[in-house]
Parts: structure tokens; sequence; C-alpha cells
């Protein structure tokens, strides 16, 4: 198992990062940078590490032995993953909000002085950094109370993107702190050359406090429809999409098949529940989005295809309210339908013993239902989400 | 987010004039030492002196082969993650005024053997001191520096201060064997062929364009900027570093690389 030794950049206990992380893969090898862009698995000298950490420039991590370095390494060596970093003060101070941390936190493996880390890609790692970002925007725009606290926690993530720095302006206490803000934004972005101008950045601004006003996250209604392979939940979840869209109800829907299919347009069932499964273990939350972004959601969200309960709890987290709606069918019908669309015997076996429908069995053990359809030919799809519609409308 | 990518192309034959990256260290055991010592050395509060080596012997030894004193490093147009999280990008003018050795690679690296350095064995202060420029050759090196650039990177100086391997099989010195070593060995490091430069002393504020800071510096700024602005010079250019889904940057992004051009 590779070990890891040090972070890189020295976070400290406010913050909660990205940093570079040095990984030993073995006794005998030299010490390896990654998470930097552009250089991944740069060689680091042993003395250089060593005056990196005299110089309070890297963090010493403690234990050293990591799971999520080794899974970040066990498909792909040439993997550039990064360490995601949470500082004690930050994690007990974004509770203090009503921001906790515990599950964007849920697999830290590593230890340093004043606060845990993870190993991880980096494109999860952004996509964790971003989505607390998202829920704290929200905290400042919607309660008001401790806004200004919450905007320069925030700044302790990335203190440059543009959800902080809305939470930086509109959290200021008067006119001139905002000035002030604005004009340190446009220092920052001009001295980086990054576009600037001052009439878009107050109009940019204004437009996304009111995008994150008005959008997805907490005040998004999710209905995760789930069911076994065969069991027509991806029907179900079309019909159900049908049924609210007909009543004008702000609807949208995405799909985790839909999205490992257009990642992998010419592979098969049992290939894409092999794709499905390493997202869920690699990169839960950037999956998890990846899915969300498709579509500009609308105040009621139905997802379809839901099976682990690593990603249920990532959309828990990034929303307040998700149903569950399980459609559940006979053996009989479920070997059935799978006959249809895989073939053999074998490979309706093959599918129904993956890791992906071991998993959906833990979820539908550890979550309630909110809606469960027992789809025994008794009432047709059609009918269930007629009632599925008429109680998700009075709710 | 968007960095613009200057039209560096432009280059091509004209004067190549690089800037210098030094990477602080305050040596101070606060975390923001070395952010805090940077803004005073750009405010004029204290003048940068010679970093403490990390490996004393080694680049005493170098030190001794090439001058009488411990010089303040710095590289033609590049700045190592390895080597802090706080840099300077400094004028020409500081190399004109203060330079008193420049030398093709990294002097420490070459004398201790480290990674693609490592082939050179016991010549190693022979070819340091075929490598370096000093006394009467010194005034050559800014016209070599050029030269070199213009030859190996076909005039564009963008792709030699972002790290791009240079053509350099028609180079004449050790450097070859070296680049071609940690080819070999998958240690490839842009200090195998980044000129550095020993300067007697600091750069003065008017000198400093710009600072350069990791995400977690920027963090560090940004508390500064709400709790002591005063302490930030006002015509202080600051870079920041950056988080995104390809990872972090810092020191090395296309904002860094401009500044090293002047832009």
């Amino acid at each position: 198992m590779p070990k890891t030794i040090a972070l890189l950049d020295r976070p400290s206990r406010l913050s909660m990062s990205a940093v570079p992380v040095v990984i030993q893969h073995h006794e005998a090898a030299m010490p390896k940078v990654y998470g930097l862009a552009k250089a991944p698995g740069s060689i680091l000298q042993s003395e250089a590490l060593n005056e990196l950490l005299r110089s309070r420039q890297a963090l010493q991590l403690v234990g050293g032995e990591s799971k999520s370095a080794a899974m970040c390494f066990a498909r792909d060596g040439n993997s550039n993953p990064v360490a995601m970093w949470i500082g004690d003060d930050f994690e007990r101070r974004a509770g203090s909000y009503g921001l906790p941390t515990e599950i964007i936190a849920e697999e830290f493996d590593l230890e340093a002085a004043g606060g845990k880390a993870l190993v991880a890609p980096p494109e999860e790692v952004f996509a964790r950094l971003q989505i607390w970002l998202e829920k704290a925007l929200h905290t400042v725009l919607e309660s008001g109370k401790d806004a200004r606290e919450v905007a320069t926690l925030m700044c302790e993530v990335i203190p440059d993107d543009k959800l902080t720095r809305t939470a930086l302006y509109f959290s200021a206490r008067d006119d001139s702190e905002r000035e002030a803000e604005l004009s340190w934004f446009r220092k920052v972005d001009r001295d980086s050359r990054r576009p600037t101008n001052q009439k878009l950045t107050k109009l940019r601004l204004s437009e996304l406090k009111e995008r994150y006003k008005e959008d997805i996250i907490k005040k998004c209604v999710v209905t995760a429809v789930i069911g076994r392979s065969g069991s027509q939940h991806g029907e179900m979840a079309k019909i159900a999409y049908s049924k609210l869209a007909a009543r004008r109800v702000p609807v949208t829907k995405v799909s985790f098949g839909g999205y490992l299919r257009e990642l992998r347009a010419s592979a098969n069932k049992s290939e894409l529940q092999d794709l499905g499964q390493r997202l869920v273990e690699e990169r839960p939350f950037h999956f998890a989005r990846s899915v969300i972004d498709r579509k500009k959601a609308g105040r009621y969200l139905i997802v379809d295809g839901l099976r682990h309960l690593r990603i249920y709890k990532a959309l828990s987290y990034m929303f307040e309210k998700v149903h569950v709606l399980m459609v559940d069918a006979t053996e009989e019908e479920v070997k059935r339908r799978l006959s249809k669309e895989v073939g053999s015997a074998a490979d309706v076996e093959s599918v129904r013993s993956h890791a992906t429908e071991k998993a959906l069995e833990e979820l539908i053990r550890q979550v309630p239902t909110t809606y469960k359809i027992p789809h025994d030919g008794s009432r047709t799809l059609e009918h269930v989400a007629e009632l599925y519609a008429n109680k998700f409308i009075a709710a | 987010m968007d960095v613009i990518e200057s039209a560096v192309g432009a280059q091509a034959g004209m004067n190549i004039d690089l800037r210098a990256g030094h990477a602080v260290l305050s040596h101070s055991q606060s975390d923001d030492g070395d952010l805090v010592l940077a803004l005073d050395v750009a405010a004029g509060n204290v003048e940068l002196l010679p970093r403490t080596p990390r490996e004393e012997e080694i680049v005493t030894k170098a030190e001794k082969l090439l001058s009488t004193r411990r010089p303040i490093y710095a590289y033609v147009g590049f700045l190592h993650p390895e080597l802090g999280t706080v840099g300077l990008i400094v004028a020409p003018g500081w190399a004109r005024r203060s330079l008193f050795v420049a030398v093709r690679c990294d002097s420490g690296g070459l004398i201790g053997g480290y990674g693609g350095f490592k082939c050179v064995g016991e010549k190693c202060e022979e070819m340091l001191l075929e490598v370096a420029f000093r006394d009467e050759d010194l005034p050559n090196w800014s016209g070599e520096f050029q030269a070199e650039v213009k030859a190996s990177y076909e005039g564009n100086a963008f792709n030699y201060v972002s790290g791009q391997t240079p053509n350099f099989e028609a180079w004449k010195d050790i450097r070859v064997e070296c680049i071609r070593y940690a080819i070999d060995q998958g240690e490839m490091d842009r200090r195998l062929w980044s000129w550095e430069l020993w300067l007697q002393d600091g750069p003065s504020p008017a000198e400093i364009e710009a600072i350069v800071l990791s995400p977690e510096n920027c963090k560090r700024m940004e508390r500064l900027v709400r709790s002591k602005p005063e302490v930030i010079p006002r015509n202080l250019r600051i870079i920041y570093g950056k988080v995104d889904a390809s990872g972090v940057w810092w020191l090395n992004d296309p904002a860094v690389h401009n500044a090293f051009l002047g832009a």
C-alpha cells in the first residue's frame, strides 16, 4: 500500500483545501508529489521534503498508509490524485454555522496536526469543495445570520471562487465594504490577468445571487427512483416525469444509466455496471454532480437509477429533500426483462450478481422509501405513476 | 478560471528580457512567515537575505568553486514549488545590478548529483565551472542565454518559462548527457536546463514586479486584506495560485509564465 508522507502548502487548522500530497509507493522508491496540475508524480528528494517540513511549508502526515491513496493508483498507475484537507477549526466553525462537513469527509483516512485528509482524484475533491461552497452561499443569502462569518469561512476554501466572492460581496456590512471587496476582486483578477470589468463584475455577482437564491440546491425537491435491474425503474421515472410535466410542474429528469451510456456509448450492460461501480468508489460526489448537472434543474428533480448509499448520502448533502421511489417487481418479471435485454441466462446472472445490485440491496435496507411500488402486475406503471404524482404534488 | 494567454510567439526574434524568480523562505515558526517576509521585502521594510541552504555542505562546495560569498539565488523565468510557497518575480534590473555568477542549470543539483545530474559523477566540479559565467565572462551570460532560448525554443520564450523540454541536442555541455539520463530514468526536472542567477543583494521594492502565492497563501492574503490591508504594498502585483478540477496550481501557471515575460 502506498505510504502518504506529507501535505505540501501546509494547510492550516482554519482551512478546507485541495493540496498536493507526497506519496512513497514502496520502501525503496523515491517520494513523489501528486496533485500539482501539469506535473504529476514529480520526484521529491528526501532532503527537499525534510527542508519543506522544517521550514513549515509542508505538513507531516501521521501513520501514512492510506486506502484512499491505494485506490487512486489501483486502477491507474499514472493518476494524479490530490489530498483534500479539513482543518479542525474549520470543521468546528462550519458545524456551528449549520454547514457540517461529516458527509464530505466520510472516508477521510489520514491525520496530521490540526486536521484530517483523504487522497482522491482532483475532480472529486473540487466537486466536494464546490458543493460545500454552494451550501455556504445559500446560508449567506438566505439566513443573513452569521452571513459575514460564513462568507469569510468560504475564503478558507477557495477565496477567489465566484461563490465565495458573491458571499463576500452581499454579506458586506455597508456600501463602502462592498466597494472594497469589489475593488479587491478586480485587483486579483487584473493581477492574474483574468478578464475583469467593474460593471460586469457587479452584474455578474447580482446574477449569481439571484441564481443561487432560486437555484436547485436545497430548494429543489428530489425523487430518486430506485429498483433492481429489470424492474422497469427507468420506465417508471419517465412516466412519473411525464405525469408531473403534464401538470406544468417545473420538473427535470436525469439518469445515472443515461450518463454512463453517454460516457461509454458502445458498452454493454455489464461494462456499464463496472464503470458505475468504479465511479462510485473513486469519485462519488463528482459522479453525482456530473449526473445532476446534465440538465438545468427545475423545482423538482427526478433522478433515475440510484443504487449506492454513498450516492444517496451525496444527494442528501446537496439537496434538502430526497424522496425515494422504489419500484419492485417479481423475480419472474425481472428475469424475463433482463433476458430480453442482455441475452443468455449466464449474462442475466452476471448482471444480477454485480456489486451494483448488492449495493442496491444495502441502500434499500438503510434508506426509508417514501413511495414503494409493488409492480406485481396488479397495477400498471401508468397507474402507480399517477398515484405517485398525486401524492407528490400533495406533499 | 480564465487566464489570458499572452501572444508570446511575438517574442520570436526580439530581445528576451526575462524576469528572475526567487522563492521566499523566512524560517519563521509562523505559518504566514513567508508571506509576511515577501510583503515586507516588497514594501522595503526589510532586505531579502540569502536563504540558508537545504544542504549546506553541497551548496557551500559549489559556492566556493565560483565565489567567496553566499548569494541570493534566483532562476531565470522560473519558480519551483519545491523551493517555496511564496515567490517573487523580479525585473531584469536586479540581475544587471547585482549579479556575480550565472549558471546554465541548477548548481546545487549538479554538485549534489541529484536526479538527472546523477550521471555526472566525480567530474561535477569541473562541469560546474564549464557551465558557469563569472568574472570577465559574466557579461556574456545574457547573450548566451538569449541565443540558447532562441535556438532551443524556436525563439518562443514562453516555452522556456512554461518548462517545456528544449531542443537540447545541439548543446555542447554536460546538460545534454544529464537530460538524456533524466529521460531514461523518468526523472525529468527543468532545473537541468533552467538558468540560475547568483545575486549579491536583494531586490529593491521597485524591482519586484509581482509576488506569486500558493493557494494556502492566498487564504492568508485574504485574511490580511480584511484585517491589516496597510501591510500590502499598494502597487504590488499579486498572482494567486488556484485549485480546480485538474489539481493545484502554484508558481507554474500561465499567469506566472506571462509575468516572467513582463506581460
